[in-house]
């Protein structure tokens, strides 16, 4: 499978914020839409939750779609086919045209709101079970499959490897892709004790690396949690610059949400926060237009 | 430690409060008989407790989401009875905590509409006790439609049409109601403000597509007993005038409740 050809700086098209959030008028290049919320249950006949599949094409007018799956639970341990990535997002990225997919490095089933709290065991054992997944994962879909590093609190019990080694080993082994959360690496880093960012991302295949996420969160209680709810925090940039010195990922995306994971979690509106993300979107595109991919990508649009 | 088995013992932890206190107070060896943890699980538990701050978070924000996925579910598979409760003033969030405390917080994770039906269930008696009999009869013809879905995901391909021969189409359920629910299903404002007179009306809820949201409509009595006949077997032009008018098959193929025949003889 081909890496994808770049396209920008994008952003998280979250229907939890869509009520005052005006996506439709932000200078970027693609929006990533979340699968689970427009899906159709698995105990309905709908593809698309009705009318989802038209407003999408309507988006799609303006900028191109890119699919995320979080809830496909095509990592658990019940058979692939049967799985909500089998059975609902493969048939959404093709109908949606999207030019590749990420999904989410989660334990999940038909039970499935445990994935966030579930992150895959970094085993040799798990590695070679996934990866088959994966593989196979990505022929049904039939456009590059990216695997989303995962933020938690506490490691699955029986690792034997280190995140960004089963991370790396994954993606060689299934000849798919990585999609790097560089906010998920960097919460790890503050809340897990000898979780070092540096050493994360020395040890992944930069190559591979083919989609990004930036994203703010928040501390409380103790623990710093990913819950897009603020700026994107400087130590998240610099590891932008870095990764952009030395990969060639294809999207930049930002990431804001509404109280999806937490009550705590600080809800956004306003113009304080309009501001807010048509500034880290502008430092976004700062940060890409910095980078070759980007330049290249930029000056075929210009021409085209 | 095996994977799987390290998950399913993670989702215990997470899903049951006493094995959660057992794990963050140090008693999880002592209470293994008594929780039904094997040896390798307590050895999971184990490893878990290390970490009582994440796993704390953990099932705060399981429980959070939970309560999310109840208001998804009342939200898509029964917004006209989620529309009735909060105009009578309800406490959704009380409810939503009382249904899955009733359930055992289980998670019907993709599964929305089965678990729009569990709610109905609970409500519906809930209404029968408190004598509510528009609310009883909205209850019951929301879950008719869920039943509708589900049936519909268990047979997402509609059959052929046949030559000579009108059919009911297949995703479709009736509900016969003792109040009249039109004022309900008609004004989005007023819908539960005031109680629903008590008449005897037909109703069916149905799919056009697999891609429309459900619809509902009343019928008078001649052409529900035309619907219901259709359902029974395909008819003929012939038996159909046996049972019922033109006007009636009009109707009801204008609706897109029938299906007329596939050209041919």
């Amino acid at each position: 499978m081909e890496r994808p050809a770049p396209i920008g700086v994008g952003i998280q098209y979250n229907p939890e914020i869509l009520d005052w959030f005006p996506f439709e008028s932000l200078d970027v290049d693609l929006y990533e839409v979340l699968l689970d919320p427009v899906m159709g249950p698995l105990d309905s006949p709908y593809l698309f939750l009705p009318g989802a599949f038209d407003k999408l094409m309507e988006l799609k007018q303006r900028r191109p779609l890119l699919a995320h799956s979080n809830y496909g639970c095509d990592f658990g341990f019940e058979p692939l086919e049967q799985t909500a990535a089998v059975r609902r997002h493969v048939p959404m990225a093709q109908q949606i045209g999207s030019p590749w997919i990420a999904n989410h490095s989660f334990y999940g089933d038909g039970s499935w709101l445990d994935i966030w709290s579930s992150p895959v065991q970094f085993s040799a054992a798990e590695l070679v079970r996934i990866a088959d997944r994966a593989k196979r994962l990505q022929d049904l879909y039939g456009m590059p499959l990216a695997h989303e590093n995962a933020a938690y609190y506490v490691e699955t019990p029986g690792a034997d490897m280190r995140e960004a080694e089963f991370m790396a080993g994954l993606a060689e082994r299934a000849g798919t892709f990585l999609h790097l959360d560089l906010h998920n690496v960097y919460a790890n880093s503050l809340n897990l004790p000898d979780y070092r960012v540096e050493d994360y991302l020395d040890a992944l295949p930069l190559d591979r690396v083919i989609a990004v996420h930036i994203a703010g969160g928040s501390w409380w209680n103790g623990l710093y949690h990913d819950w897009h709810d603020s700026p994107v925090p400087e130590p998240v940039w610099d590891m932008l610059d870095w990764l952009l010195q030395r990969a060639r990922p294809a999207a930049v995306t930002l990431e804001y949400q509404g109280r999806c994971h937490h009550e705590s979690t600080r809800i956004l509106g306003g113009q304080d926060d309009l501001d807010m993300i048509t500034q880290d979107l502008a430092r976004a595109r700062s940060a890409c237009s910095r980078s070759a991919a980007f330049a290249e990508a930029s000056a075929r649009t210009e021409a085209g | 430690m095996d994977a799987e088995q390290t998950w399913h013992v993670w989702r215990r932890v997470l899903r049951e409060e006493p094995v959660r206190a057992a794990a963050l107070s140090g008693q999880v060896e002592t209470m293994a008989e008594p929780l039904g943890l094997a040896e390798a699980d307590v050895a999971v538990v184990r490893a878990y407790a290390q970490s009582p701050a994440g796993m704390t978070m953990f099932a705060e924000s399981y429980r959070y989401r939970m309560i999310s996925s109840f208001f998804n579910a009342l939200e898509t598979a029964c917004p006209l009875t989620r529309r009735v409760l909060t105009a009578r003033g309800r406490d959704l969030d009380e409810l939503a905590r009382d249904i899955l405390d009733a359930g055992g917080w289980f998670d019907h994770g993709p599964f929305v509409y089965t678990f729009g039906g569990l709610i109905l269930g609970y409500l519906a008696a809930q209404a029968h006790d408190a004598g509510e009999r528009g609310l009883s009869d909205l209850i019951g013809l929301e879950r008719a439609g869920i039943d509708m879905i589900r049936a519909a995901a268990d047979a997402p391909q509609r059959p052929r049409a046949i030559p000579g021969r009108w059919r009911a189409q297949p995703w479709l359920e009736t509900y016969d109601s003792a109040t009249d629910l039109s004022v309900w299903l008609r004004d989005p404002l007023g819908r539960g403000a005031e109680e629903p007179p008590a008449a005897a009306k037909h109703y069916v809820v149905y799919l056009p597509s697999a891609t429309t949201a459900r619809r509902i409509v009343a019928l008078p009595d001649r052409a529900m007993r035309l619907l219901s006949a259709l359902r029974e077997r395909p008819m003929s032009l012939e038996e159909l005038h046996a049972e019922a008018g033109d006007a009636d098959l009009a109707r009801l193929t204008k609706l897109g409740l029938v299906e007329p025949p596939a050209p041919g003889r």
